[in-house]
């Protein structure tokens, strides 16, 4: 089935139609990961968009839930060269095809994804729509598109939930959080309290945590300010890891500044320099929006962090505070392992820091 | 400004080849770039990292430990670099190690650490390293015996894999399944192998495997340049792999496991460059071994480089020097986002890699497994896997795959599973042929062990093919038939339509191709962007040159007569092309062509070399000239349908040239019908006795040696060749040979000089040296021969280099070939004698008159240096067909000396290749009545030197004769036979050998000779003047021992 992907800019991207055979609208967004489509379907972060990848094929191992970030898939489509089936892999408990049906997703194969990405390169993200003609009301329907800003809320747990086990307890605010965190954090022995996006300092702290997680999401941080709020509150209180998104909001917190990435920062391997020790990490990325660089300097942020290629920032911290961000995914399961040091030395501070069970009660005031 | 000695990989052996002379080139400029003040060795000639300019300092010098430790002395470097230099570099830095020598000098060793060496080389410390990691190795034993081996299979089973100890190319090896195969392989892995061991493994064919190319700085750094998976399961040599990047099977989760491991292995060894680590990965679980790690750049580094842009040699020579990964920029000035060494390539377009086998590279048994057979590889890219296949497939180019097509289509339905059980060279044609016959996926994965992924790519060809056939004409299915990758030839043959007609369907349909260029649409750029591929229904980014372009054909996939010589041509080309102020553009599709490093060329096409593909780019670059005459016979056979097809030729179009172009006698090239009266004259014309070969163009098949007639009409009567069969005659030549390399524009002859070629005895074995100047011309004969050429090529409707070969014959110069493609000795000659001809040559294609050109007068006698050539055998190969008789033997290398006479000159090729003469041992003498005195005189003075002599019977007696003390060696053809193992002492450590050149049975000895002398790696002699030059060496190198009152008397005469 003839399909088209058309743009904002008034180009349109001919393909075969594979997935649902619906219509979507979204953000037209490209990723650059290898092999790793089943992440990149599944992650929050992802939520509305239209994922053009430059990956030559997709599909060739199927979907498997080892890879699978987010049990409902919240993208608005797939663009691709090549999808393949997967009937002979034992990875696959799902072909894509398949996958993308059962979540009402559209694809598109068969597709120019160079020329693509090369105007989504010098563009940035561009409202997109899946239409089966390409025809001038199609396009007026885009152009006069307003995406939505509340995709946060949209992926966001409703309540909050705990996913026990013997070690800190560590509270998760769930901006859009991937499996592989939780995961991660699990296979530290971590007693974990997932709670909602718009749970307020107050209420985090009611759950006595030894250590609060920012996890990374869908957006513009500007578009979530009443979180990088509740982290203003929470600093001091107790120590804080942002990832993507929640790394961002940190960044708001303190003072600096957000604005669109010019370089590609979705897909990975990515380099990234820890600035202390000079080390590369091989880093997995997933984001639209930098933390400005030169807005970090009268903050009471250091830059901790920074992406090779473009010298954005990539990891911050506060001068006085336990708090970091960082604008890649510390995660590995199945990233590059490079960064989750990351992770282990933020335990190791949270072990340090954090009370022992049963002294420092907090009362309610 | 420090200094660094660079080792270069010697001669071209198969599994070795001319990927180290690309890398070692790229090294050297980057080196250089970063302040480094350079030094090289290498005995190789055709390399263009022995280029003058090159480096700081060139050494065409044996990369052995004598030579280089010389060098050491000499030069005292800094630092020492063994990455670039193969197994051949690797093993010698370690013998100059243990020599105590680089720490004696304070030579640092750069990139790879000595115990990285060891412990990758010796499987028993790559065992523990493993181990020591928590990664898996298969159950493995290293043994010095058979016997050992033989209790291990006991307790692991069979099948086995046997891998002898630091060899090239899997060298000896191979997998046993039962007592026979184990006992043989083990026996001749010790033999092979410099330190006795054979590691023997429990087998995992069937495996997937994986390789993972990465990089490493001093700070611990790493980046993954890329994962390459091969389409053949283990048990198949890599190098006789189909293999496709990015890898296609690999879960996410499988992928990072190996990542990780390759990471740690590459950490533990400390290696400041590149290390390549293959691992076995299970189709049916999660479990996987480390099967090989090699710490140096090698050929899967080089298709990695290729397939990804990210310039692997240059990073690893700059890691190496102490640079870490982000101080290494590789995007070009003013990037956005500058790319450095740090980023990790990640692909939107796949790349397949399928090995070329050439006749005589895979030989009689064409079965493929642990040892390399290949010859070459071409290199293909596609927007989709089945583009990338189909576009690899065509650039074997089309003769063989017309070969294969046709093989595969007799197969009964027996012979075709067989042949998929079995795999030989036809097998990716097998599978194919077994799908058009209904075969189903699984069907073929169950009898290959490949992945079905992959078997489903094939299918979708398969399908493909049948929907064009089904809807002729249909512009739809045609976009989608391109879009997949399928030729205009093949669409045409099944159309019923002739290539040229689909052509301009197409191009009237509106479907062309769109140029892509590799690597830059994630973002990084890992350097300009210069490699373009085809893909149809696409946009692509090629935009026009701003200056006039000129486009170079290459010569495509190494082939075993075709091989690095003519590249050196091609990359010359390119440069002159470039300096004159044109864009120089170059389409080729091997990648390890030093001419497809991006420096060499303003844009370089990677294409496969058939019409189609040439046309397009041509339609593309619209470039003022296209030049043929340095891409070898690969280049050539387009000249006629380009200009056809109006395209503007620099060379000569073929209806001009003579078909003296490809080297084949000039009297009797062309198609010789089998009237055996119509042979008999020709025969005649020629002279008894010649060499007669039924061939194929490009499978120089069984030549026979010819007597006389009647011995001809035998021949003929008893062979049952097909009425179509091409004949070649060749006379057969005795002595030496003279080849005189000219210039040419389209008025004037400058002949440059001359290269004697000793030995070339007969049509079936490459010839044995080459020397420059002459060595047996007088100066009268020289300027002879050189109005004789002047004349001869002049009447020549040719432009460029051409290559005329003579014989002295009693009182006058016969001509015997002329070649017009570059290649042979060209090389040689450009560097032995300092004239650079293709550079000429390519300014008069691009319009300068040879008045207008510095030519050097005819630089014969100014020198005072001797350079001798020598061709290198790829020995150990050739096992299977030593006793052949009527065999082809050819090499696979070269080699140069350079010394102040001959015979240093002579020693040093002898040192630099595959048979260095022996200090002690015996020298077997078997000489024809007319030699016996010169060879007393000789055997004696090896004697003097302390060898043994060893001689048949008549020999024998004569030397007898004449007291001089030998061992009788009762029949020479059993002597030659049972030579085996190489190093058996009681057998011949050299062999002198002349014959009655009037004498068939005497000739048909040394051909048989020669033939065992090259599989067992013995030194051969047939020419007494050059042995006593050698011996003159020998002599100076050692003081003789002679007891009180043993004094030599004068000469005994007959």
């Amino acid at each position: 089935m003839k399909r088209y992907l058309i743009l904002e800019d008034g180009s349109y991207f001919p393909g075969t139609g594979f997935g649902a055979p619906v219509i979507t609208t979204g953000e037209a967004v490209l990723n650059s990961g290898n092999g790793d489509y089943t992440a990149t379907i599944t992650d929050a972060a992802n939520f509305g968009q239209i994922i053009a990848f430059t990956d030559p094929v997709i599909g060739n191992v199927g979907i498997n839930q080892e890879d699978i970030q987010s049990l409902l898939p919240k993208i608005r489509g797939v663009v691709a060269r090549n999808i393949t089936a997967a009937p002979h892999s034992r990875y696959a408990q799902f072909n894509l095809d398949d996958y993308l049906k059962r979540h009402k997703i559209p694809g598109i194969t068969g597709v120019d994804t160079a020329a693509l990405s090369r105007t989504l390169l010098a563009k940035g993200p561009l409202k997109a729509s899946f239409m089966d003609t390409a025809d001038e009301h199609a396009f007026d329907q885009i152009r006069a598109l307003v995406l939505p800003r509340d995709q946060v809320k949209q992926v966001s747990t409703k309540q909050p939930y705990a996913s026990p086990n013997i070690g800190q307890d560590i509270l998760v605010v769930d901006l859009g959080v991937r499996h592989a965190l939780l995961r991660e954090l699990s296979r530290r022995d971590c007693n974990l309290t997932i709670v909602p996006y718009n749970t307020d300092a107050d209420a985090i702290l009611g759950f006595a945590p030894d250590a609060v997680v920012f996890t990374s999401g869908p957006g513009n941080p500007n578009d979530v300010l009443p979180v990088a709020e509740t982290i203003k509150q929470l600093q001091g209180h107790v120590p804080i890891l942002g990832i993507g998104l929640g790394g961002q909001l940190i960044a708001l917190a303190n003072g600096a500044k957000t604005a669109l990435t010019e370089a590609n920062h979705r897909g990975g391997p990515f380099p990234v320099r820890e600035i202390a020790t000079g080390s590369i990490w091989q880093t997995m990325q997933n984001h639209s929006y930098a933390i400005d660089r030169a807005s970090v300097a009268d903050t009471p942020l250091i830059v901790t962090h920074e992406d090779i290629r473009d010298h954005s920032v990539a990891g911050i911290r506060h001068r006085q505070y336990p708090v970091s961000g960082v604008l890649f995914y510390p995660e590995a399961d199945p990233e590059p392992t490079d960064a989750t040091q990351l992770i282990d030395e933020f335990m190791e501070m949270v072990a340090v820091t954090s009370h022992p069970h049963g002294e420092g009660v907090i009362n309610d005031a | 400004m420090p200094k660094v000695l660079v080792l270069g990989s010697g001669p071209n052996v198969l599994g070795q080849g001319a990927e180290f002379d690309k890398a070692g080139a790229a090294a050297l400029a980057a080196l250089h770039a970063a302040g480094y003040e350079t030094i090289v060795v290498n005995s190789n000639p055709a390399t263009v990292m022995t280029d003058t300019a090159s480096a700081d300092r060139v050494y065409i010098e044996p990369v052995t430990r004598q030579f280089v430790s010389q060098i050491i002395r000499q030069e005292m470097p800094d630092a020492i670099l063994a990455t670039f230099g193969g197994q051949t570099a690797l093993n010698l830095v370690m013998e100059l190690a243990n020599d105590g020598l680089l720490a004696e000098l304070h030579v640092q060793m750069l990139g790879t650490p000595l115990n990285a060496i060891e412990q990758t080389e010796d499987r028993e410390l790559f065992y523990n390293l493993l181990r020591n990691l928590n990664e898996p190795v298969p159950q493995a034993t290293v043994v010095e015996a058979p016997a050992a081996a033989a209790t291990f299979v006991q307790r692991v089973g069979w099948p086995v894999i046997v891998r002898p100890a630091y060899t090239l190319g899997g060298t000896g090896g191979g997998i046993a399944h039962n007592d026979k195969a184990l006992a043989a392989f083990v026996q001749n892995g010790i033999t092979l192998s410099p330190t006795g061991q054979v590691a023997v493994e429990r087998s995992i064919d069937g495996f997937r495997e994986i390789e993972i190319e990465l990089v490493r700085d001093h700070a611990d750094n790493t980046a993954v340049v890329a994962t390459l998976e091969n389409v053949d399961p283990v048990g198949i040599h890599t190098g006789d792999s189909m293999v496709v990047t990015p890898a296609q099977t690999l879960s996410h989760t499988e992928a990072t496991r190996l990542r990780e491991a390759a990471i740690k292995i590459i950490r533990a060894l400390a290696i400041e460059g590149i290390c390549d680590v293959q691992f076995a990965v299970d189709p049916n679980s999660d479990a996987y071994y480390v099967i090989e790690v090699n710490p140096r750049l090698g050929r899967s580094a080089v298709l990695a480089e290729t397939a990804t842009g990210y310039p692997v040699a240059r990073v690893a020579a700059l890691l190496a020097i102490g640079r870490s990964l982000a101080e290494i920029p590789l995007s070009p000035e003013g990037a956005a986002a500058p790319t450095t060494a740090a980023s990790e390539p990640v692909l939107d377009y796949l790349v397949t890699k399928l090995p070329r086998w050439s006749y005589q590279s895979i030989g009689a048994d064409r079965r493929i497994g642990t040892q390399m057979k290949a010859s070459g590889e071409v290199v293909a890219f596609g927007r989709s896997l089945e583009e990338s296949i189909l576009k690899a497939m065509r650039s074997l180019t089309w003769d063989t795959d017309d070969e294969y097509l046709t093989r595969v289509a007799q197969f009964d339905d027996d012979t075709l599973a067989s042949h998929l059980i079995h795999p030989e060279d036809d097998r990716l044609f097998a599978m194919l042929e077994a799908m058009h016959r209904g075969y189903s996926v699984s069907e073929i994965a169950e009898l290959t062990k490949i992945h079905p992924y992959f078997l489903e790519r094939l299918a979708n060809i398969v399908a493909m093919i049948k929907a064009v056939a089904e809807h002729p004409g249909d512009t739809e299915t045609l976009l989608a038939a391109k879009r997949l990758g399928l030729s205009d030839r093949r669409i045409g043959e099944l159309w019923s339509l002739p290539t040229r007609q689909i052509r301009a369907v197409r191009l009237a349909a509106g479907i062309v191709p769109h140029y892509t260029v590799s690597g830059t649409n994630d973002g990084n750029r890992f350097g300009p962007p210069k490699l373009y591929f085809s893909t149809y229904g696409e946009a692509g980014q090629q935009t026009p040159m701003k200056k006039d372009a000129v486009l170079v054909i290459g010569s495509g996939a190494y082939q075993t007569r075709q091989g690095q010589e003519f590249d050196y041509g091609t990359v010359h080309a390119l440069n002159a092309i470039h300096r004159s102020g044109y864009a120089a553009i170059l389409i080729n599709c091997n990648a390890q062509a030093v001419s497809t490093d991006r420096d060499h060329s303003d844009r370089l096409y990677f294409e496969p070399l058939t019409l189609e593909d040439i046309l397009n780019v041509v339609d593309a670059e619209q470039p003022v000239g296209v030049l043929t005459q340095f891409g070898g016979s690969t280049a050539v056979r387009f000249q006629e349908a380009l200009s056809a097809a109006g395209v503007p030729l620099f060379d000569s179009p073929l209806t001009e040239l003579p078909k003296q172009s490809l080297k084949e006698p000039l009297k009797l090239r062309g198609r010789i019908p089998t009237d055996p009266a119509h042979v008999a004259a020709a025969a005649d014309q020629i002279g008894y006795p010649l060499w007669i070969s039924p061939s194929k163009r490009h499978f120089a098949a069984h030549a026979h040696f010819i007597t006389s007639a009647e011995v001809l009409q035998n021949f003929l009567t008893g062979a049952h060749l097909p009425a179509d069969q091409v004949i070649r005659l060749q006379p057969y030549t005795d002595g030496a040979t003279y080849e005189v390399f000219g210039l040419k524009d389209s008025t004037d002859v400058y002949v440059a000089g001359i290269v004697e070629h000793l030995w070339a005895q007969n049509a079936n074995v490459d010839h044995m040296l080459s020397v420059f100047p002459t060595n047996h011309l007088s100066a009268k004969q020289r300027t002879a021969l050189g109005r004789v050429a002047e004349t001869d090529i002049d009447q020549m409707n040719v432009r460029g280099v051409v290559q005329v070969t003579y014989i002295w014959q009693r009182d006058h110069f016969r001509r015997l070939y002329v070649q017009t493609i570059g290649g042979g000795s060209l090389p040689f000659f450009a560097k032995a004698s300092g004239i650079p001809l293709v550079e000429l040559a390519t300014r008069i294609f691009l319009g300068n008159t040879l008045k207008e050109l510095p030519l050097p007068e005819m630089t014969q006698t100014k020198r005072q240096t001797v350079y001798v050539w020598a061709p290198v055998y790829s020995v150990a190969k050739l096992t299977q067909q030593a006793d052949d008789l009527n065999v082809t033997t050819y090499h696979t290398g070269e080699v140069m000396g350079k010394a102040g006479t001959f015979a240093k000159a002579y020693y040093k090729t002898l040192a630099a290749g595959n048979n260095p003469f022996p200090d002690h041992g015996n020298i077997l003498f078997t000489v024809a009545d007319s030699d016996k005195a010169q060879a007393l005189k000789l055997a004696r003075r090896f004697r003097a030197i302390g060898y043994q002599i060893q001689a048949t019977p008549h020999t024998a007696n004569y030397f007898q004769k004449h007291h001089l003390p030998i061992q009788r060696i009762q029949n020479k053809h059993a002597v030659a036979l049972s030579m085996a193992p190489a190093h058996n002492t009681d057998g011949p450590q050299a062999i002198v050998y002349t014959n009655d050149p009037m004498d068939a049975a005497s000739i048909r000895d040394t051909v048989l000779i020669r033939n065992v002398t090259l599989v067992q790696g013995i030194p051969l002699f047939t020419e007494l003047d050059t042995l006593g030059a050698l011996l003159n060496v020998l002599e100076s190198q050692r003081f003789a021992t002679i007891p009180q009152g043993a004094e030599p008397e004068e000469d005994e005469e007959e």
